[in-house]
């Protein structure tokens, strides 16, 4: 009987959807393009206007058209820990005039865990494995819709129970790599997570380095690299086969590292905090500049939009440094770029930082 | 070479003789010629005569501009060519920035088809309120109470 009164619901919600249009006099599929052009900032708005409105700035459809048409702006997600142990996620919209973080205070979704993996595919967030204090890793996976602004029930799990790990995308799946499991062999194991076909396969290469503790992808290939001391390794996609990384390269990676223009970067933070970026031709590491130590708390995560690298460090703080104007703006050697402070008292750590674009 | 023009008559039986450069910013025109005889009249179905006007008047001023330079138009006359395209639908009220949008996707002109749509965005929908973007565009509030509660919460937090 419930579920005869449901069907009834979906029903009338179906037959609403098509009486009702997105702006009246106009079709549907040009109104359309009206919508996907408003920016991003006024979606939350735009979702109060009626259920047609909501329905379509919820969808897949919309992000699809400001993919198509360059339309996508990109905010920055960081997956945050406070000092209770409680795992929140917050949201910076890089490109807005009063630029600040916002906590996303739905409901705690996420279980007081460490050594998680974070990534992002399309318009959403994945959240994946972890272990507890009195608990082993695990394989549950959480899955939040930027565009929704909800996490989503029933995603699947990883095909193997891990924690701190490394987790990159990759041609539209999740690789979840090395970290520590529940048995010996899962460091040199990992886990394609494909949110679209909902599996997951494990696979495994004794190349894969222990201990991991960073990782980014360029040119279509994953790099890792291990703990102080440890080397690095590199994953192509097309042999599906782990290499060690070469020494010249390997030997400055020494902080976190990110992509951008097809370069890579990374941010020494041994001594003081410096930019470094790899010359792919010479197969030296060039100093950029150093990052004045006033505005940053260490440790720091990267993210890149653009030709921009946004250093995110303890408690939100922000700096952002444009990579195009970055050489013509040194001042003894340090760079100028603009900040953004956190705007909460409370003390917060960030675990990791992805970017969304919609 | 000699110009060649194209007669267009729109739903209203109002005629518009062009150039056919100016006509064939619309890539369904094209078609239409060479179902019909190019000579004859080119009838327009959908499109009035004055939102046709102004469709006329918006490629004509494209297609001088694309003319000049030998195609390749300088940065300062692209600058004017956006300031008048912001004029241009400015004159507009929104009974005609919805014509001229609909002409638009039908004769199906890329340029001026993106530009309404983006003033669209901006001047009906962008920083407007729930109940100013509802007004102006007309839309019927099919929410329940409980349901826009719930919408209106989320978006208070996204301005906190």
């Amino acid at each position: 009987m419930e579920l005869m009164i449901e069907e009834t619901e979906c029903a009338d919600q179906s037959n609403d959807a098509q009486q009702m249009v997105l702006i009246s006099g106009v079709p549907d599929d040009i109104s359309n393009f009206c919508l996907a052009r408003v920016p991003r900032e006024d979606h939350m708005a735009m979702k109060c206007v009626s259920r047609r409105w909501r329905d379509f700035v919820r969808s897949d459809e919309l992000c699809d058209y400001r993919n198509k048409f360059n339309l996508a702006e990109s905010w920055i997600y960081a997956l945050c820990r406070d000092i209770s142990g409680g795992v929140f996620l917050y949201v910076l919209n890089p490109f807005s005039p009063r630029r600040s973080w916002k906590r996303i205070h739905e409901y705690p979704h996420i279980p007081m865990r460490e050594g998680m993996g974070f990534a992002a595919l399309g318009k959403r967030l994945f959240v994946l494995g972890g272990c507890g204090w009195l608990e082993d890793a695990i394989d549950e996976v959480s899955c939040y819709d930027a565009a929704m602004n909800t996490w989503l029930g029933q995603v699947p799990p990883l095909s193997t129970k891990r924690c701190f790990f490394a987790c990159e995308t990759l041609d539209g799946k999740i690789m979840a790599i090395g970290g520590i499991g529940r048995n010996a062999e899962v460091p040199q194991t990992w886990d394609i997570y494909d949110p679209i076909t909902k599996t997951c396969k494990t696979c495994s290469d004794a190349n894969i380095v222990p201990e991991i503790e960073d990782s980014f992808v360029m040119d279509g290939k994953v790099y890792v690299r291990g703990g102080a001391g440890s080397s690095a390794a590199v994953y192509d996609a097309s042999s599906g086969v782990w290499e060690r990384v070469d020494d010249d390269m390997a030997s400055g990676w020494r902080g976190p590292a990110v992509v951008v223009a097809d370069d890579l970067y990374v941010l020494d933070q041994s001594f003081g905090t410096k930019l470094t970026m790899w010359c792919k031709e010479t197969r030296v590491w060039i100093r950029i500049g150093r990052l004045s130590q006033l505005v940053m708390k260490q440790p720091c995560r990267l993210v890149s939009i653009g030709n921009s690298i946004f250093v995110i460090g303890k408690d939100c703080s922000t700096v952002v440094i444009d990579v195009e104007n970055m050489r013509k703006k040194t001042m003894d050697g340090v760079m100028v770029c603009s900040s953004i402070p956190k705007t909460w008292d409370y003390d917060i750590d960030v675990i990791s930082c992805k970017s969304v674009a919609i | 070479m000699s110009k060649k023009n194209i007669v267009l008559k729109s739903s209203n039986g109002i005629i518009f003789e062009v150039e056919e450069a100016v006509a064939l910013q619309s890539e369904t025109i094209p078609y239409m010629i060479e179902d019909d005889c190019a000579n004859d009249t080119i009838p327009l179905a959908n499109v009035t005569g004055d939102i046709l006007a102004l469709v006329i008047e918006y490629c004509k001023k494209h297609v001088v501009v694309a003319d000049g330079d030998g195609g390749g138009s300088s940065s300062s006359s692209q600058e004017d060519l956006k300031n008048w395209d912001a004029q241009f639908m400015n004159d507009l009220d929104q009974s005609k920035i919805f014509n001229l949008l609909l002409a638009a996707d039908f004769l199906n002109i890329k340029t001026l088809f993106d530009l309404t749509c983006q003033f669209v965005a901006d001047t009906m929908i962008k920083g407007k309120s729930v109940e100013e973007v509802r007004r102006t565009l007309n839309i019927e509030k099919d929410y329940t109470s409980e349901e826009e509660a719930k919408a209106r919460q989320e978006n208070e937090w996204a301005f906190k």
